[in-house]
């Protein structure tokens, strides 16, 4: 299992605490939902990275019981929660599996959707060769993710403290565990699998303010988890990351600014 | 194009980063984060065709442009001894 799947599946029982929920991701999962657009013609819908459950619950208590939801989680513990969610739902299962392996097969769904799941993929090309390989010719779909240019305060501000308690190569490892794309480079990736017709990779930018401690939850539980500092001096330098994020209060709050890209495809003539 | 030129363009039209002088700090000023770095040695591998090694980098190697042509120059110079 890789350090983030790790990461996530020790993290399953605070991901619906109120304090994650109301935190600048919990309103970006809002909004990534609101993108989902399921039309009477998806029989088959998949949720991949579908975390605790929560979106494919909710969708699929909104939808009558001819459509199929399958959420799709590679982190143990939450797919756990998310199995238990689902069981109020027939036609809804959630399986084990990931961008880069999905356990469906060619060809064989309508409508698929991710919320801020596939910038933790180990391998983009070939998550989006299964991306098209599952889908129906005349497939659809909405995937919402961080961008390059994603929580540039906080970057901006922590990575001289970071480049302090560890050496490049270790923020090297850091920083590769996740993919964060330009606009440009998803447009290629997207594009040279699925082509231009019926694909549009949007960016938007995301700007929430919030208070040292709120931020700090989240960022500790999950950023914190993947940065491989010794133990001995962790504390040491967890402290100076939370100083140098404090330094940007304002009176509105501290921002932090999600870069946040969307991959929409729609099958040719059917919508907009 | 001399070496410095060359690295700064890099900096410009490839990372999308403002860097006013050859001195200027791109660690401290949190102009340069660990994303940049990882494009930036891309680069630097594919335009002065070295190799670099992450577990040897030091991070007074990044601190300007000028830091990082003196470590261009001592991986090149490497290069041609190893001959490889």
């Amino acid at each position: 299992m890789g350090l983030v799947i790790e990461t996530y599946s020790r993290l399953a029982d605070e991901y619906n605490d109120p304090q994650n929920l109301d935190s600048c991701w919990g309103a970006v999962a809002g909004y990534s939902l609101s993108l989902v657009t399921i039309e009477d013609r998806h029989k088959v819908v998949v949720d991949v990275g579908c975390g605790v459950g929560k979106e494919l619950a909710h969708l699929a208590s909104l939808h009558s019981p001819d459509v199929q939801f399958i959420g799709i989680e590679p982190a143990t513990n939450m797919r756990k929660k998310a199995i238990e969610r689902a069981a109020k739902y027939p036609n809804a299962q959630v399986l084990d599996g990931r961008f880069e392996n999905l356990p469906l097969e060619s060809e064989s769904v309508d409508y698929l959707y991710s919320i801020l799941a596939f910038h933790w993929t180990a391998d983009p090309d070939k998550s989006v060769s299964e991306l098209k390989r599952v889908l129906k010719p005349t497939g659809e779909m909405d995937l919402t993710f961080i961008g390059r240019h994603n929580g540039q305060e906080f970057i901006k501000t922590t990575t001289p403290v970071f480049f302090k308690y560890m050496t490049p190569a270790m923020m090297i490892r850091a920083a590769s565990l996740r993919k964060q794309l330009t606009v440009e480079a998803a447009r290629d990736l997207f594009g040279k699998v699925f082509g231009a017709r019926g694909l549009t990779v949007t960016e938007s930018y995301h700007t929430y303010q919030d208070t040292l401690e709120r931020h700090w939850s989240w960022w500790v539980r999950i950023e914190g988890q993947l940065v491989d500092i010794p133990q001995t001096i962790r504390e040491e330098c967890n402290q100076a990351v939370k100083t140098a994020i404090a330094a940007l209060e304002t009176d509105a709050g501290i921002p932090y600014t999600v870069h946040l890209l969307h991959v929409k495809l729609r099958s040719y003539g059917t919508s907009e | 194009m001399d070496m410095q030129r060359q690295i700064a363009r890099i900096l410009t039209e490839k990372l999308n980063l403002k860097v006013p002088q050859v001195d200027t700090e791109l660690i401290d000023t949190g102009i340069l984060d660990s994303m940049g770095l990882i494009e930036l040695l891309v680069h630097l591998e594919k335009e002065f065709g070295i190799t670099i090694s992450i577990e040897e980098l030091e991070v007074d190697n990044f601190r300007s442009i000028v830091k990082i042509e003196e470590f261009v120059c001592g991986k090149s110079s490497t290069s041609a001894r190893t001959g490889g």
